[in-house]
């Protein structure tokens, strides 16, 4: 029974991923025990009990942070005003990333980490947006008179609100296990 | 749409139905069950079962994510007991002040809830 026992937790152990070593290694040992106890398996899904457990205990801090500072540096490439510098910069992209970033943080984390982690993005967009047009005349000695249409502002001011809001939302959407 | 996939779907549905009703008593079931003695996850599924004269059938996939939730809301106690050497310490759980509370309130709203229902249903003869 105990290598069946173990390759149950394994599948535990999968659907608990990105939760603290702490709570898993507790929560195993917690099946251990009830294992033990009745000398049979636990019923059902291994990897659906983990998951359920992995929205009761929520991701750990070190994931949470490591989503949110990755975040920064994806909002900051995806401003379009970066191919002042770098023409033909793929920031379109970067942007798709950034959303995919948030999402997996609403996903794993919940409403609070899709919302920082949509922050941590937002933010360096705006920043930039506002350094890029203080440093527009500096910019125009170098380039050739580089030009952002009102258009593309808009679009800028736009998606960096959304992110914040789309990963709140996303995460808010993950059901509750049964 | 497709006669067994409209079937398919009837199923699905009920069964959700089931869950979601299952979800709401299953707190209470809990709170009840610990409120009687402290126990541990594993003698857990086969008490309730027992208590309720079958009537609450839970798998481990219900009763963690449950028990989890109601140790985050601070309604129960966890304590590690080390009883048989060799093997892994059990996670005994106990009802907190706020557990007996939330389990005062909940039993008030439950009982002429149930009653109401089992009035509606014919007093129970109605198959």
């Amino acid at each position: 029974m105990m290598s069946d026992l173990e390759s149950y937790l394994k599948q535990v152990r999968k659907g608990m991923r990105f939760v603290s070593g702490f709570n898993k290694t507790s929560f195993c040992n917690e099946l251990t025990a009830q294992a033990e106890y009745t000398g049979t398996l636990p019923s059902g899904d291994g990897k659906a009990l983990g998951r359920a457990m992995r929205q009761v205990y929520g991701i750990s801090i070190f994931f949470r942070i490591l989503l949110i500072v990755t975040a920064f540096p994806l909002g900051l490439l995806s401003t379009p005003m970066i191919v002042a510098w770098f023409p033909g910069f793929p920031a379109t992209l970067f942007l798709l990333l950034a959303l995919l970033w948030v999402l997996l943080a609403a996903y794993y984390g919940g409403r609070w980490s899709g919302l920082f982690t949509g922050l941590a993005a937002a933010i360096p967009r705006l920043v930039a947006l506002v350094g890029f047009t203080f440093a527009l005349d500096f910019i125009n000695q170098y380039f050739d008179s580089y030009q952002v249409s009102e258009g593309v502002l808009g679009a800028v001011v736009l998606t960096s609100i959304m992110l914040p809001i789309i990963g709140f939302l996303a995460g808010g959407r993950i059901r509750r296990p049964d | 749409m497709d006669g067994a996939l409209r079937e398919t779907v009837i199923v699905a549905r009920k069964v959700d139905a089931v869950s979601e009703l299952r979800r709401g008593a299953l707190e209470l079931a809990l709170l009840a069950y610990l409120n009687r003695k402290t126990d541990f996850g594993g003698a857990m599924i086969s008490g309730l079962a027992e208590a309720t004269a079958q009537g609450l059938v839970i798998t481990e996939g219900a009763l963690y994510p449950a028990l989890g939730r109601l140790e985050k809301k601070g309604l129960l106690k966890p304590e590690l007991r080390k009883e048989v050497e060799g093997r892994k310490a059990r996670k005994y759980y106990a009802l907190t002040e706020q557990g007996v509370e939330r389990l005062q309130e909940l039993k008030a709203a439950w009982i002429p809830l149930a009653n109401g229902m089992e009035l509606l249903f014919g007093g129970g003869n109605d198959e």
